[in-house]
């Protein structure tokens, strides 16, 4: 089996170039502030959205896509669709088992069992997003004990059908939260002005500049992985321009 | 490039269909507007629907949001200035009373032709006497209408604002059948089958894309699953047609949820013109390319994916337009935007070939889309100005541009910096 793929070298790169390093001085936090931001970094679960990989991969969606599903399928990396709007996430499988089993620590669980009958049956549909009451019923995983606590500890969310419930991994919403934020945050700043773009040059400056929304809310994030995320997103297209690339909105709404 | 295919056409090392596929596809990647042959504004509001006649390619109506419906003569020497004529028109307001939202000729002659409005009819018209021949009132709003290209029957299929689709006999002058299966409020698109004179393909507001064969009393054949893939992850599907909306998804639990072809309304379908693929578009701004045929299952997702420019909110029904089969293999989608671009992908792969863009910074929107058909290198839009456009082959065309490079750069050197990273790993 075919461990390497361009999906799995996609996730690794975008994971590698997600954070800024701290630097000692400059951030506006102090000691406590610091360590609550590197807390924060290592609780998020070391997921990469879809339209990274699509940025990655300008010239061909398709290639993308059906690589992703070819992977998928093959056990190397897990789809999340946990939220329609904010678009679909991945996660190499072996981070989301380590995830899985690290969670027996916890004392969330009533039953460690759980745990173990929900990797059995992920593992036996590894392309599946979502999971149905009887799909769950069939690995002996109990409406009152098993999905109560999956959906407790996070691995699973209620989707809006009854009895269908979606794949997911605790933290997730944290991860979902910067997205968006810092998405909004290009979007409006590409929305002031009149023709809808700007220089990149003058957005990275104003993402410079913003020194305290940069390391307090959006925790060092770096302005690369935002642009990927908004491009390969379709919120923004890049051109160029003889002053440097520029980037303008294609006009998509939420 | 163009010598070496006259080279191989010579000596019969290829299907001289090749050289003639290479070129039109060349021509199609350099579709501008024409600055020679224009048509002057007769609509006053977004022209919808727009219909080339099959016999000639000669007559094309245009209907609009005005009500109005007007017949242009296409005959047209490239190169030479012209203004397109009108030679037959039903003023606005007195052949239908609000917005037409689709045009079709006749399948077999010139003779009649039928639209569609919002104003809950459908009419059949004489084209000749310009006279009403059959008004049918569907009750609700008519979002988009097909007659079946082969079809002996002369069955029309009405989508409306209604989860039933009609399909009216126009040979008895009634209504035939209803067909309901659709779960949403509305019915956005249908278009009949290109093989199969019984087959019929319709999109509604519940997400789905759903198959019919009308000889059946229980017509709904299939329900196109989103989920349902190429590849080992297809569920083992009971391939006799009993099949119904639930079992498609690939936990292959029956009674699983709502299956959906498209995470928003279904707003665009058009087959290939072999019936065994057919593109769908939707609300979720996606454009999906599925596979007919048996082997797979009965309706698989290719998962071609078109790319994050292509934007689709509004609930109208878009105008997705082929370039005509014997032009150039594989095909090429003509997309309307939302932007008001019109954006120009090779079908089968997703490749954005092309943005035809109608005014740089103001966003007119394209509604009616039509090709004037084979041999003809000619793609009329109709926006939102009221405004029809010639799209026609740049002369002296230089190669199709590669995309803006300053795109391709973060790619080229991100990847090379992680092979040099791992091959330094490997020593």
């Amino acid at each position: 089996m075919a461990e390497l793929s361009d999906i799995t070298i996609g996730i690794k790169t975008v994971l590698s170039r997600m954070w800024d390093a701290v630097p000692d001085t400059g951030t506006r936090l102090n000691r406590d502030g610091i360590a609550e931001l590197l807390r924060f970094r290592k609780s998020i679960p070391p997921i990469v959205m879809i339209s990274h990989l699509h940025a990655l991969f300008p010239s061909d969606p398709t290639f993308i896509e059906r690589e992703l599903q070819h992977v998928a399928e093959e056990g190397l990396v897990r789809k999340m669709v946990v939220n329609q709007n904010a678009g679909d996430m991945v996660i190499e499988s072996k981070d989301y088992f380590r995830i899985l089993h690290d969670m027996r620590q916890s004392d969330k669980v009533s039953n460690i069992e759980t745990l173990d009958k929900f990797e059995d049956l992920l593992k036996s549909k590894p392309a599946v997003t979502r999971l149905a009451k009887e799909d769950l019923a069939e690995a002996s995983i109990t409406e009152e004990e098993g999905i109560r606590d999956l959906l407790n500890i996070g691995f699973l969310v209620l989707s809006g059908i009854p009895g269908v419930y979606l794949i997911s991994i605790p933290n997730v919403g944290s991860f979902l939260k910067l997205a968006f934020r810092t998405r909004k945050w290009v979007v409006n700043m590409l929305g002031k002005t009149k023709w809808k773009e700007m220089l990149e040059k003058v957005v990275h400056e104003r993402w410079d500049a913003n020194v305290k929304t940069h390391w307090r809310e959006f925790r060092g994030i770096t302005f690369e992985w935002v642009m990927m995320e908004v491009k390969g997103g379709g919120w923004c297209e890049p051109f160029g321009t003889p002053g440097g690339r520029g980037w303008k909105l294609t006009g998509k709404k939420e | 490039m163009l010598s070496s295919y006259l080279f191989t056409r010579e000596s019969g090392l290829t299907n001289p269909r090749e050289l003639r596929s290479a070129q039109l596809l060349r021509q199609y990647s350099t579709l501008v507007i024409s600055d020679k042959r224009y048509f002057p504004t007769r609509h006053s509001g977004i022209v919808n629907a727009l219909a080339v006649d099959h016999v000639a390619n000669r007559y094309m109506i245009s209907g609009g949001s005005d009500s109005r419906i007007s017949i242009w003569d296409l005959y047209s020497r490239e190169g030479l200035r012209h203004r397109y004529e009108i030679v037959a028109g039903i003023p606005a307001k007195k052949g239908h009373k609000y917005g037409i939202s689709g045009i079709s000729w006749w399948p077999f002659d010139n003779g009649m032709f039928i639209s569609g409005s919002f104003d809950e009819t459908i009419k059949v018209w004489d084209t000749e006497a310009l006279e009403e021949v059959y008004k049918f009132e569907i009750g609700t709003r008519v979002n988009a209408h097909d007659i079946s290209p082969i079809a002996e029957h002369c069955l029309v299929a009405c989508a409306a604002d209604h989860p039933a689709i009609r399909l009216i006999d126009l040979r008895s002058s009634g209504a035939a059948q209803m067909l309901s299966s659709h779960e949403g409020m509305t019915v956005n698109a249908i278009k009949w089958s290109p093989t199969n004179p019984f087959m019929l393909a319709s999109g509604g507001s519940d997400g789905t894309v759903r198959l019919w064969d009308i000889r059946r009393s229980d017509a709904c054949l299939t329900v196109l699953n989103l989920e349902n893939t190429i590849g080992k992850g297809v569920a083992s599907i009971n391939l006799d047609s009993s099949l119904r909306a639930e079992s498609f998804s690939s936990s292959s639990t029956p009674a699983f949820g709502k299956v959906k072809s498209h995470r928003g309304v279904v707003n665009g379908l058009v087959w290939l013109d072999n019936g065994k693929k057919m593109v769908s578009t939707g609300t979720d701004e996606m454009i999906r390319v599925w596979d007919l045929t048996a082997p797979f299952t009965r309706d698989t997702n290719t998962l071609v994916n078109f790319g994050p420019l292509v934007r689709n909110r509004y609930l109208q029904c878009i105008n997705l337009v082929l370039s005509p089969l014997r032009d150039c293999v594989p095909q090429l989608l003509f997309f309307p935007s939302d932007t008001g671009d019109i954006l120009v992908f090779q079908v089968l792969t997703g490749q954005l070939i092309r943005r035809l863009a109608v005014s740089l910074n103001t966003r007119k929107r394209t509604c009616g889309l039509v090709c004037r058909g084979s041999e003809y290198v000619e793609l009329f839009s109709g926006n939102s100005d009221g405004d029809i456009i010639l799209w026609e082959a740049e002369h002296y065309a230089q190669m199709p541009h590669e995309r803006n490079s300053a795109m391709n750069q973060p790619t080229k050197n991100i990847l090379t910096e992680i092979y040099k990273g791992l091959e330094l790993e490997n020593y």
